[in-house]
């Protein structure tokens, strides 16, 4: 089981490669079946094909080698293919083969040979029967063949009994060294039923990850520009490639002597593809600390190339090395509470689980359906994740527009309130029958305040001398209301600042309502001061009513709708730049806006 | 009639003032306008007042404190608000009429003329009624009254569960906000129909009126023809 695993893994450089066949049958029944004999039994089924795995070996070059009379006390016995790497030079390897059963009347025995060195001529009973290439003694006269041939045995010679594989071979164009590959025996048909169904899963994934990758690519364009989805787009057409690569394989012969840029290809790719997932996590979740994640995302991409190169048998944590960071991204995503980090997280763990089918209870066929099933349940987590931050987004920005409605109807009702029309039309009534020119100045002054707020209840920042002109005309209003004057004097104000509508507007409404008694006639003070880093608008008024009031009693100072609005307003247009304090003063209510941030048209 | 403006829009309560002297004329005995309720209680000390104007907002003050603090005083009031849906609340409260702003003459006229109508049914009819407590005004239910005593200037609350609290109002103008199954069944006593036991004649032109707790109380003749045709009906 383990030899057979760390053989998985030492090929994992090329597991989109042909080295998908290898896998096949690596489990099957008959290991270790044959350990005194030295003879791989090959039960003539239509269900299986199956490897052979108990070899001998032997360095040097004889014709009479592939003869099944060759006595094989020099060469070496090689079980379960462990050790005896291929070095560049011809070398043989033979194994016996026992048939048993009846060989079926409609088809014919093959060989599928895959990972083998880059040259070989392989004969069956003495007879050879296919050849990869050609081999030669020297790299200049090897020809590479394919990276994986299957050759058709001819039907007299596969009767039930004892046989013979011998492969006679020179590996001088392969650039890495590695032990004998994967040679298998079975019906011919088998093998192309074997091969049309790993490519039909390579085609299921593939055709996932392109979908996954078009719809971030989508997402981007659609609006929120968010380029981090572009990152999981890049992982996902990097899955695709690796995919479809993979099926080009399976249907074209690629020569073995291509291994040499498709190794690293593969190697350097697939890293890449992790990085771009890591990249993915880092920016779509917020994990702060980039610069130290990246950091770490270097470093283990670093040691990833390393092991892979140097250590081939610590693949599977080179391969994992960058998922791993990405795992422990997510939960610290999770542990923020960062939306869709859960779904990311779960997504992430059982794919990479899915990377090692051995640990479920599913016989070796069912491993391609692992790896699918685990990839498109990866690529649905992710896309559900991302739509879910989609979603938030859009509900906070619903929520942000609903927001600033509401306030805009607040702004409209607090001035056309029904009390506040009826109050005045009621002032207008007086004024008729005792002075009838006040009565068409107040009905002047109520239809230029109305005009003024229709014009600015949309707007989130009007320009201070707006609102200084709006205060005007309600001091105006108020002042035949209640039969005084009042006066607004402003001090140090920039009168192109922007400020949210009707602010001040709302502190001289409480002011009036408070502050004066009735006929007493009334200053309102406005000033404003301002530095590089803030304004500070201070508002006061000379009104003896609530001094007076405030002595007697603390419930003056509860905080009216008046104020909510102004705190909302300010929030809208300064989010957390601004203060809002009143304070009683020498007997003076004084109520003091900061503005921290420098306002547009500031120097 | 002695009338009080309480107001804080000078403008407005001027004008109240100009038209209760034109609705009344002689009949008016004395006006006087004020603009928030501190003053308006500080005149009632001093001056004695028939029916108050009151404005239910004044200097942002919540109309639910000054609704309480007025139905407790020993006059009649008419409130004068922008804001229609206090309504109910103020009739609860035993107010005699609500103006709504902005009004003129006419309504202003039919106000007045509730004072003096004794015999007008009212459509809604006061709920509670504003005592007034060591710490302020406090209401209590009408529902949960049994009967009431003239005492002076006050009225004396007899509750079902044997308490009493003072009123300041007169019997005449209690008669003109109380819910109907309050019925005066002697020049200093108002029962609570639903708590009457019997009533009789105790000899030598004397009524009686017994209640369920057996407390009896006096009844007068004319009332007693009254109590026994609505009885036996």
């Amino acid at each position: 089981m383990n030899a057979s695993h760390s053989r998985i893994d030492l090929y994992r450089c090329l597991i989109y490669l042909a080295i998908a066949w290898a896998t096949l049958g690596s489990d099957a029944s008959l290991a270790g079946s044959a350990d005194t004999t030295a003879t791989n039994i090959h039960s003539l089924s239509w269900e299986h094909s199956s490897p052979v795995r108990l070899w001998y070996h032997r360095i040097g070059d004889d014709p009479t080698w592939a003869n099944p009379q060759q006595d094989l006390s020099d060469w070496e016995y090689l079980a379960d293919r462990r050790g005896g790497s291929q070095s560049p030079g011809i070398q043989w390897y033979r194994a016996a083969i026992r048939l048993e059963g009846t060989q079926d009347e409609f088809d014919i025995l093959a060989i599928s040979i895959g990972g083998l060195a880059s040259a070989f001529e392989l004969y069956w009973d003495g007879n050879l029967i296919g050849t990869g290439g050609s081999v030669a003694s020297s790299v200049e006269d090897e020809i590479s063949g394919p990276i994986r041939s299957v050759l058709r045995i001819k039907r007299e010679w596969t009767n039930p009994g004892s046989h013979t594989i011998a492969i006679r071979l020179s590996n001088f164009h392969t650039s890495i060294e590695h032990p004998l590959g994967s040679v298998a025996l079975g019906y011919h048909y088998k093998f192309f039923y074997e091969h049309s169904y790993k490519s039909s899963h390579r085609v299921f994934v593939g055709g996932a990850s392109l979908i996954a990758g078009l719809f971030c690519i989508a997402m981007f364009f659609a609006g929120s520009r968010h380029r981090s989805y572009l990152l999981f787009a890049l992982y996902c057409l990097f899955s695709l490639f690796f995919d479809l690569f993979t099926i080009l394989n399976l249907y074209s012969e690629i020569s073995v002597q291509h291994i040499r840029w498709i190794v690293p290809l593969f190697r350097y790719g697939q890293i890449v593809s992790l990085l771009s997932l890591v990249a993915f996590v880092i920016f779509t979740y917020d994990i702060g600390h980039k610069a130290l994640v990246a950091a770490f995302a270097g470093l283990f991409s670093l040691i990833s190339v390393w092991l892979s190169v140097d250590i081939p048998s610590q693949s599977a944590l080179s391969s994992e090395l960058l998922p791993v960071l990405a795992g422990v991204l997510l939960l610290y995503a999770i542990y923020k509470k960062t939306t869709g980090s859960f779904a990311a997280f779960v997504g992430l763990a059982i794919w990479r689980i899915g990377k090692y089918p051995d640990l479920f209870p599913v016989g070796i066929d069912y491993h391609p359906l692992v790896y699918i099933t685990s990839d498109i349940v990866f690529l649905f987590c992710i896309v559900l994740s991302i739509s879910r931050r989609i979603h938030a987004e859009n509900m906070q920005l619903q929520a942000m527009k609903l927001r600033s409605s509401r306030l805009e109807v607040d702004l409209l009702k607090k001035n056309i309130q029904p009390h506040f029309i009826l109050n005045t039309l009621q002032s207008i009534t007086s004024w008729i029958k005792k002075k009838p020119d006040n009565a068409y100045l107040l009905i002047e002054a109520l239809a230029e305040e109305f005009r003024m707020i229709n014009r600015i209840a949309d707007k989130n920042l009007i320009p201070l001398h707006q609102e200084i002109k709006l205060c005007r005309t309600h001091l105006e209003i108020m002042g035949f209301r209640m039969g005084s004057t009042y006066e607004l004097i402003t001090d140090g104000l920039h009168e192109d600042d922007q400020v949210p509508p009707m602010i001040f507007h709302t502190l001289i409404e409480n002011t009036l309502t408070h502050s004066f008694k009735t006929q007493e006639s009334g200053t309102i003070r406005l000033s404003g001061e301002r530095s590089d880093q803030q304004t500070v608008y201070r508002l006061s008024n000379n009104g003896s009513r609530l001094a007076e009031i405030s002595r007697k009693s603390d419930d003056v100072v509860q905080e009216g709708m008046g104020l909510k609005y102004i705190r909302a307003r300010l929030e809208e247009s300064f989010a957390g730049k601004w203060a809002l304090d009143y304070t009683l003063d020498n007997e003076q209510w004084e109520v003091t806006i900061v503005i921290e941030q420098q306002l547009p048209g500031a120097p | 009639m002695r009338i009080l403006i309480v107001e804080d829009e000078y403008p407005s309560a001027e004008f109240t003032q100009q038209l209760c002297r034109e609705i009344l004329q002689t009949q008016l005995d004395s006006i006087a306008m004020v603009h928030d309720l501190t003053e308006a209680l500080e005149h009632v000390e001093k001056h004695p007042v028939d029916l108050c104007l009151l404005d239910l907002n004044l200097h942002g003050e919540s109309g639910y404190r000054l609704l309480q603090t007025a139905a407790a005083q020993s006059f009649h009031t008419v409130i004068i608000s922008a804001y229609p849906d206090q309504a109910p609340e103020a009739f609860q409260y035993g107010v005699l009429d609500f103006i709504v702003k902005p009004f003129g003459k006419p309504r202003l006229r039919e106000a007045l003329a509730r004072f003096g109508d004794r015999t007008e049914t009212r459509e809604v009819n006061a709920k509670f009624l504003s005592v007034r407590s060591h710490d302020g005004y406090r209401l209590v239910e009408i529902s949960n009254i049994m009967y009431m005593k003239a005492a002076g200037p006050y009225v004396e609350l007899h509750f079902m569960d044997g308490k009493k609290e003072l009123l300041l109002k007169t019997m005449s103008r209690l008669e003109q906000i109380l819910p109907a199954h309050f019925i005066r069944t002697h020049r200093s006593y108002f029962v609570n129909l639903n708590e009457i036991e019997s009533f009789c004649h105790s000899g030598s032109g004397k009524y009686e009126l017994s209640l369920k707790d057996h407390t009896v109380l006096p009844l007068s003749r004319s009332k007693y023809r009254s109590l026994y045709d609505l009885f036996h009906e």
